[in-house]
Order: structure tokens, then sequence, then C-alpha cells
């Protein structure tokens, strides 16, 4: 495996607290659903983003060499997720559009209320997430779901800290607005 | 969904525990990634990518500027020859004015010797070359040269380069600066042989015979011989000296019996071209 000069921050896996550098499954097993869900928030569908962070990790294995000694490994998974979405978007969108075509699968097994409702409430955030546009969608997944600092946010995305924060602070207010509609929408349908 | 107001630490909470691949497809993904990375360490992988050199840049354009600096000194070179051998010697010997007023000529220019068919000596077409060397009125022994030059045309690529340091030459004032050692030998040959057509149109045969010894001397097996030694016959008849130009012209047809300036030549001294002409032929 190829040694890196030095170790990636400790908030970037459990492996880069130590002496050694991180290896290419420790860095796998710390951030695959991370790259999975940037995939997902850049475009790809669901059936499409296991292609691509298979992808993106076989691009880590190739340039762990080049990994900056001291930056942020979520910032420069971002940065290879996103060139390759980039890169195949075309085809996957043209794919999709073959399968739009195709009828939902039917749910026909049963799930405990408590399944179902996790389930009920990832699908309003996915749609909260659908509404924002994808500067504000990536800072606020960044932020809230994937628990980044605003240092890396701003690393990953190129910008200033204070669009960071900017771009938080409406993607906060667009929730609160979205979560005020659910709760109008519940006393609705008990009156 | 249940009527309880979700909080966002909930639906945070639930879009990540949906929103991940599934524990198979993990399963997979690590597979194929352990096998990437097994095949990968049987090749041979450099860890630091080579760095560039920059030092190419400029010898690159070191080279270029003398690429150019080449293509510009062929060309000025190539455009000034082309220009002098528009003017040259055989554009001299060929220009009609110049034949016309040589064939036109029957009586002596105002200030010249009388030069009569009567008065003409006779013709000794087998007098060697060192005999039309003999004493002249205007030009000192010393410095005249052959009459015409026995070597053959060819060898003058094979010609030494003149030396620069030589004997100062007796030019006119009307010379241009060509004595310099940087310049072409072709080039000052072809202007050498210029100022000899300048002096002739200027009716100045002593000039012209000046710079056709200058010539002799510098560029004794110089490509433009035969131009000059047809240059050499002209001056002389035109001069006055009918003998030497007899001797000269007998020379010169005996040398380049078939020079394009025979005829030229010829006409310069009509009176002895017949007798040579039958001495040659015979």
């Amino acid at each position: 495996m190829i040694p890196l000069p030095e170790p990636p921050r400790a908030e970037d896996g459990p492996s880069s607290a130590g002496q050694r550098a991180p290896e290419l499954m420790e860095i796998y097993r710390t951030h695959v659903d991370y790259v999975w869900r940037i995939a997902r928030s850049l475009g790809i569908p669901a059936d499409a983003a296991e292609d691509v962070t298979q992808e993106v990790f076989l691009c880590v294995h190739n340039r762990l060499h080049t990994f900056r000694p001291g930056g942020s490994m979520r910032a420069w998974l971002f940065g290879i997720t996103r060139n390759l979405v980039l890169h195949d978007k075309r085809s996957y969108a043209r794919r999709e559009r073959h399968l739009a075509g195709l009828p939902e699968p039917q749910e026909t097994a049963r799930e405990p209320d408590a399944t179902v409702r996790v389930r009920q409430a990832a699908a309003l955030m996915q749609s909260f997430l659908d509404e924002l546009d994808l500067d504000k969608r990536l800072v606020f997944q960044m932020t809230e779901i994937e628990e980044m600092t605003a240092d890396e946010i701003a690393e990953a995305l190129a910008i200033p800290l204070g669009t960071v924060y900017s771009r938080l602070r409406a993607a906060r207010a667009r929730l609160e607005r979205f979560r005020l509609r659910l709760h109008a929408r519940g006393e609705r349908r008990h009156v | 969904m249940s009527d309880e107001p979700v909080t966002t630490p909930e639906l945070v909470a639930a879009y990540r525990d949906r929103e991940r691949p599934s524990d198979a497809a993990k399963e997979r993904m690590a597979r194929a990634l352990m096998a990437a990375a097994a095949a990968r360490s049987a090749t041979v992988i450099p860890l630091r990518p080579a760095p560039r050199r920059r030092r190419t840049t400029p010898i690159g354009w070191l080279a270029l500027a003398a690429a150019l600096a080449l293509v510009g000194a062929s060309s000025y070179w190539l455009v000034g020859a082309r220009h002098e051998r528009a003017t040259g010697p055989a554009d001299l010997l060929m220009d009609p004015q110049r034949i016309d007023e040589s064939q036109e000529r029957v009586t002596p220019r105002p200030g010249e010797p009388v030069r009569a068919k009567a008065t003409v000596a006779p013709v000794q077409p087998a007098s060697p070359p060192g005999e039309a060397a003999a004493p002249a009125r205007e030009v000192p022994a010393a410095s005249e040269p052959p009459a015409a030059d026995p070597a053959p045309r060819r060898p003058a690529r094979l010609q030494s380069r003149p030396v620069a340091a030589e004997q100062p030459r007796p030019v006119t004032a009307e010379q241009p600066p060509v004595g310099g050692s940087q310049v072409d030998p072709v080039l000052e040959e072809l202007m050498l042989i210029q100022q000899i057509k300048d002096a002739l149109d200027a009716d100045r045969p002593g000039d012209a015979l000046t710079a056709i010894d200058a010539h002799a001397r510098k560029f004794a097996r110089g490509s433009l011989a035969e131009e000059r030694e047809a240059l050499r016959v002209v001056a002389l008849c035109d001069a006055g000296e009918a003998g030497r130009g007899e001797r000269a012209q007998a020379v010169f047809m005996r040398t380049y019996p078939r020079s394009a300036y025979r005829e030229r030549v010829r006409a310069a001294c009509p009176t002895a071209a017949s007798t040579a002409e039958e001495s040659t032929t015979d």
C-alpha cells in the first residue's frame, strides 16, 4: 500500500489519529457513506450511486500519493466525486431518461411503524433538499448531515468562509419554513 | 407519517440512516477495491511524478532566434545577389544600347586618339597571354594582369577566400565600400564588375581598366573572370588601345570559344575580329 507522507487530520477518520498513514480500506470504510450521499446530492440516481462510489475509491487508490498532507480527506474526496460525477453525468442522465418510463416498484413487505416513520422522515428530508439549489444544499448537507467543519466545507467547495455561513443560514431558514409547512399540513388534517 | 411534528435532528438521522449504500453493496465495493489493490501491487508505480524540466524553453527560444537570424541573412544575400545579377556583366554586355553605340561608332570620340581601320596593328592570334601584359600608356606595367584568365570557369567554388589584409586597390571615389572582410566574396566580385560597367557607361575606360585590374588581382580565378576579360576587351578598345585590345580579344576568343559574350567582344574591336576568327578556325 502506498504510504502518505503525513497522516490526515484526526477528524478525517479513526486511523488518522495514529502515527501510521491511512490505508485504502480504512478510508473506504470511514467515508463510503459520505461519498455515496455526495454522489446522490450531485444528481446521481440511487441505482448508479454504487458504481460512482466504487469509481471514486478506485481513483483514491490510484491517486492517494497526491493527497496533500494536512488537508481534509473529505474535502479531497468531494473533489474527486464531483469531477467523476461531472464527467459521467451525461451518461447517467441518459440512462435515467430511459428508466423514467418504467413503473415504480411496489413495497410488498409490511414494515414496522418505527421503520415506516424513519423512511417517511428520510423522504421528507430528501424533498427538502430537493427544494434547495445545489450550493445551499451542499453546504447544508455537509454541515448538518456529514458534520463537517466550516473550514472543511470552504476547502471542499473552494469558497470563502463567510459564504459557507451565509449559505448555511439561508438553508436553515428554508428548513424552518419547511417544518412549519409540515406542521400546518398536519393541523389541517386534524381539523 | 405520524401526526407528531418532526424535529430537525430526527430528519437528519433518518436521512443519514436511509441514504447510504446497503451492506451488500458495501461488501461488493470492498471486494472490488481489494482486487484492484492486489492487481496494482504487482506493477511498478512511481511514487512521485517526474518533475517537468522547463529548461527546454529558453533553449527552444534560442534555437528559434538562431533560425530566424539565419533565414534573414540568407534571404538578404539572395535578394542582393539577384539584384546584382540583374544588372551584372551579362546585362552589361548584352545591353542593346551599348551594342548599338559600339557598332555605330565610326568616328573617334572627342579627345580620344583616332582609331581607324587602316591604323590597326596586325593581329597576333598566337600570342601567349603574357604578351598581352605589354606596357601600356595609361596603366603601369606592374599592374597589368594577363589579358585572359586561362583557368577554367568551374573552379570558382574551390577558390580560397581573398585575404583581407591585401594591399589597397587603386579604386576610385565612386567605389562602394566592399573591401570589408565580412563582405561575401561573390557579392564583392559582383560589385567590382558593376564598377567596371558603371565606368564604361560613364565613358571612363581608364577607370574601367583600373577596376578590371583590381578584380583580376583579387579574383584571378573568380567566377566572373570570363565577364571581366570580355569587359577588358571592350575597355581597351574604348580607350583607343587598339593593339592591346586586339590581343586581348584574340586571347578571349581562344580561351572562351563558346562564350556568350563572343559577339559582343567581336563588336568591340571589329577590325581584329575577323583575323582572330580565322586564326581560331584554322
